[in-house]
């Protein structure tokens, strides 16, 4: 998008990016902000982080902007000169855009090349040590609840509530709770083991049991950490019930600023899935630190059975892929008929890929052939 | 070429494929089908933010061709 930016600005295109909901909360550590202003420490951090030129858009904290345009968290839009939308697409592409840009304003001689911006991503800031904390097992998929923090002071969320429910909760009110307190890295603070972990209370409107109702984290060894602490319920006769509060007690330290302190906050929770309130990303590492995800029971994903690169060349014949990942080595894997292969989002066979194109598969368990190449089991490709 | 929202999106590659084995993408683009102003719409005028934190319109976003891309941090 850069690179287009970049050819097409000078052409009078304009271009932003709409910051919106968090899609994977968690990556990377970042969590879902609270308030307009997080929203918008957002965008300076994507912004420092990514390295991008293009203005962002911020959205409502209603998420009018998601809702109004389609839902949809990587769409695309064209506008033109009038006002009207001119192309609209579910996932961005830039192949396509630029395609679309050529035929609206016109080709560029040359265009610009990731290379020619050089742009250097960086990593989020890690504060503490992460990977210490052993994160909970799920007994499945979770749904986002929607969680209504309660401003009963001034005091930021440094740390911020993630509240999920299997499906069964939300249908008949019964099932499995998922709370997970998470440092949120816009605060740059730290867990203060040296002092009383984080507690818990659950308060739930009569006729409805949650227990445990309230918890501690686990006390740990290090002085300080800044993984998640999180707590498994279970929910029995919510039905009927709406909500219920949560009061969370922790200390807090900020290196930086030189403080450590008491914080206690409450939240109520919603028992309705928050459609906004995205997916966190399970069985893979959430890449801040070394802090790994939440597993599902049995579901888990590990890197060892993915592999990630650039395609390197295409045998259709023999159905052999060769990637170079990005430590510039140079990696085969087989790819059966029956292997489903996704290029820009939409079904594809092996002869569409092409070089360059940075594929991610997903591997057949430890199945190899005879000379000790790996089986894909399904394949997603990005032409951009 | 390689975007920022590619880069996005590189990142979550692996959740995709879970993802995949539910196809909430396919219920994503079906979503924006249905309910995305279609070509030849009026964008809506929706308010919406600056960097700085002011109130801006999206019907402001006219006399210029103007591209609008969806992302986040994550």
């Amino acid at each position: 998008m850069e690179t287009i930016s970049r050819d097409y600005a000078p052409k009078g295109v304009k271009f932003y990016y709409i910051y919106k909901a968090l899609a994977h909360p968690e990556t990377n550590g970042y969590v879902t902000p609270f308030t307009l202003a997080e929203r918008l420490l957002h965008i300076k951090e994507a912004e420092r982080k990514l390295g991008s030129e293009i203005p962002w858009i911020c959205d409502t904290m209603e998420n009018d902007l998601k809702h109004g345009l389609g839902d949809a968290p990587n769409s695309e839009f064209i506008i033109d000169p009038q006002g009207k939308v001119a192309v609209r697409r579910a996932w961005s592409n830039p192949a396509e855009l630029r395609r679309d840009l050529e035929r609206f304003v016109g080709a560029v001689d040359k265009p610009t090349t990731l290379a020619d911006l050089n742009i250097k991503p960086l990593e989020p800031p890690a504060v503490a040590k992460t990977g210490i904390v052993p994160r909970v097992t799920l007994p499945g998929p979770m749904q986002a609840l929607t969680i209504q923090p309660e401003m009963i002071s001034v005091e930021p969320f440094y740390v911020k509530l993630r509240a999920e429910a299997d499906s069964n909760v939300t249908k008949n009110g019964t099932g499995k709770l998922y709370l997970g307190f998470h440092l949120d890295p816009l605060y740059d603070v730290h867990w203060n083991n040296l002092a009383a972990p984080l507690t818990f209370e659950v308060k739930a409107a009569d006729g409805t049991t949650i227990s445990p109702s309230s918890g501690e984290a686990p006390k740990i060894e290090v002085e300080a950490d800044a993984d998640p602490r999180e707590f498994l319920l279970d929910i029995e006769g919510g039905r009927g019930a709406d909500s219920f509060e949560v009061t969370v007690k922790y200390f807090a330290c900020n290196d930086q600023e030189g403080w450590c302190k008491p914080v206690t906050q409450q939240y109520t929770v919603h028992l309705e899935v928050d459609r906004d309130g995205g997916n966190a990303r399970r069985g893979q590492p959430a890449a801040r630190g070394n802090r790994p995800g939440r597993p599902f029971a049995g579901g888990r994903v590990g890197n060892g059975n993915q592999v990630m690169g650039m395609v390197f060349s295409v045998d259709v014949d023999s159905r052999i892929l060769t990637l170079r990942t990005r430590t510039g080595a140079q990696r085969e894997v087989v790819v059966p008929a029956e292997v489903t292969i996704f290029r820009d989002e939409r079904p594809a066979e092996l002869s569409d890929l092409q070089r360059r194109n940075r594929v991610m598969i997903e591997l057949d368990g430890d199945k190899k052939d005879d000379q000790g190449r790996p089986y894909a089991k399904r394949l997603m490709s990005r032409s951009d | 070429m390689k975007s920022l929202v590619s880069i996005l999106l590189g990142t979550s590659l692996l959740t995709t494929s879970v993802a995949l084995a539910q196809s909430p993408r396919e219920a994503v683009i079906q979503g924006f089908d249905r309910k995305a102003p279609a070509v030849g719409d009026e964008l809506p005028d929706l308010k919406a933010y600056n960097p700085a934190g002011e109130s801006i319109q999206l019907g402001e976003l006219k006399g210029n061709y103007t591209v609008l891309v969806f992302g986040c941090l994550t």
